[in-house]
């Protein structure tokens, strides 16, 4: 006698990805089974480690591959090293950013110089998106029709409904600088659709004039990437779904501040030092973005100096990663104690995210 | 006494297969739905018959279902280690399927859990065997999928 559908369902959604990268070989339904939106969802809900975050960083400079390292974070922490996905034969690395990441995925660009000078081809740009989890990556195409000039891209990445895992969309946004009114013009979107592999150009902007630029990269969480203004007053929202952009005020300004995305969340970090305590007091304010673009203070962390800065947030606002010190990633309590540091020699951290195994396929074809 | 007389007379009895018969207190046949909805459809006198299920496996069902009832999360979380413990993949793999005509909901829970971890670094071929399934990709099919994920066939266990 042979098992259900329903109940061999239930034993291989609880299969960890590796296990499941393997039997898709078994027979032809199963791998159609793997690449199916309900499949991915229940499969990587089952896998849930919070605790895991994955590093993308150069040790020596950046003109070398980026190192990347899936760190869980308990006491001792386990580390895993990935390779860099990109690399292209007699070109070297010129410069490269991660630009995103939703569910599971992760987008990276890279710049890459010849070596040799005659030929004609001195710069290929690629964007990347990534899944570490397969090792599946997937080449963006440039896009022919897009403005040449000197403009500031930004880049993200998002679905328009967080529960599916093949509707990934990649988005660009041309930014021409300040004019005389010291404002900013976005003068061109386009998103990359995965599932059809092709450009389209967004024209009804809504939003076409920024009083500041933006930074770089987007955060993702819940159908929506954010880009925090550079005079961090507001962020620029834009929705995966309807296809259109808002502003959203930021709860407060100071002379630091960044948003990160913790757990498919917003989180805005506020850096504000207290000179009315000798030795002056620093203090990082959390606050949560809620699903009507109003904020929610979380906590406050007391960093021991002005050095502390946070680029993780884990185990639900009680452990923080900061960036890198003395070439190690430490790890902080809510006071801004630290409580280890990850060997990882990171001279300078690309990017820190939540590292979500799934099986999330970046190519639907289906033998 | 009389409590333990009306308990017998409001027994259920569960035909086997092969046979067997086993009575059962409500409280235990109510936490199989199957049998819970015959319960309602017919007498409760009757003896009830299940033709899929044999007499190991009922037992080993009633087993699970009186033992969870310990009183501490511990204590439940070290029975339930214990019996998945003694029983072997094949035998798993039938009480899976007794477990699920008979729908005993926790068993349902827990049971993939213990055969996704018993599996998780198996071979192809073990799974095909373990599951009963024939090989449907062509020889070059096959060669091309093992060779895009040729790192997911490391570490894999003896058959």
């Amino acid at each position: 006698m042979s098992l259900a559908e329903e109940l061999v369902n239930e034993i291989l959604t609880r299969l960890p990805a590796k296990s499941l990268m393997r039997f898709k070989s078994v027979e032809r339904s199963w791998n159609t089974l793997f690449k199916t939106n309900s499949f991915i969802r229940i499969q990587k809900e089952r896998q849930m480690n919070e605790d895991r975050v994955i590093i993308f960083y150069n040790e020596t400079g950046i003109y070398d591959l980026p190192k990347i390292t899936v760190v869980s974070t308990c006491d001792p922490p386990q580390y895993e090293t990935l390779e860099f996905p990109i690399s292209h034969l007699n070109y070297c690395l010129m410069e490269h950013i991660t630009s995103g990441y939703c569910n599971g995925i992760y987008c990276l660009e890279a710049v890459f110089g010849c070596n040799y000078r005659e030929t004609n081809h001195q710069y290929i740009t690629e964007t990347v998106l990534w899944n570490p989890t397969t090792r599946e990556a997937k080449v963006i195409p440039n896009n022919p029709l897009a403005p040449t000039g000197n403009f500031m891209c930004h880049s993200g990445l998002g679905v328009s409904d967080p529960n599916t895992f093949d509707q990934f969309k990649y988005i660009q946004i041309y930014i021409a600088g300040a004019g005389a009114d010291n404002e900013y013009d976005v003068v061109y979107v386009e998103l990359y659709d995965l599932n059809t592999q092709s450009w389209f150009v967004i024209h009804d902007i809504h939003v076409t004039r920024l009083k500041s630029s933006l930074l770089a990269p987007g955060s993702y969480s819940n159908g929506l990437c954010h880009w925090l203004s550079l005079d961090f007053t507001f962020i620029l929202c834009f929705d995966f779904h309807s296809n259109k952009f808002r502003t959203i005020k930021s709860p407060l300004t100071t002379q630091f501040c960044r948003i990160i995305e913790p757990n498919n969340c917003i989180a805005y970090l506020v850096y504000e030092t207290d000179y009315d305590y000798d030795p002056p007091r620093h203090i990082i304010q959390i606050w949560n973005l809620e699903q009507d673009d109003t904020w929610v203070k979380r906590c406050n962390i007391v960093a021991a100096d002005e050095y502390v800065t946070i680029c993780a947030i884990l185990k639900d606002y009680t452990e923080f990663i900061g960036e890198p010190l003395y070439y190690y990633m430490p790890l902080y309590n809510s006071r801004g104690q630290l409580l280890r540091q990850f060997q990882i020699p990171a001279r300078q951290h690309i990017g820190i995210y939540d590292y979500v195994e799934t099986i999330a396929p970046l190519s639907l074809y289906i033998i | 006494m009389a409590e333990k007389a009306s308990e017998s007379s409001n027994s259920i009895s569960l035909n086997t297969v092969d046979g067997k018969i086993f009575k059962v207190s409500p409280t235990i046949a109510n936490q199989m739905q199957t049998i819970q909805s015959l319960i309602k459809a017919y007498d409760s006198s009757r003896v009830i018959s299940l033709p899929h299920v044999n007499a190991f496996h009922l037992s080993k069902i009633i087993e699970y279902l009186e033992g969870k009832s310990a009183t501490t999360v511990s204590a439940v979380k070290e029975f339930e280690a214990q019996f998945m413990k003694d029983l072997s993949l094949k035998q798993l793999k039938g009480l899976l399927i007794a477990v699920g005509y008979l729908k005993v909901n926790e068993l349902l829970e827990l049971m993939p859990k213990t055969v996704a971890k018993l599996i998780e670094n198996k071979s192809v071929e073990f799974l095909r065997k373990f599951f009963g399934i024939v090989n449907d990709f062509t020889p070059s099919e096959e060669a091309k999928i093992r060779e895009e994920i040729a790192w997911a066939f490391d570490g894999v266990d003896e058959d």
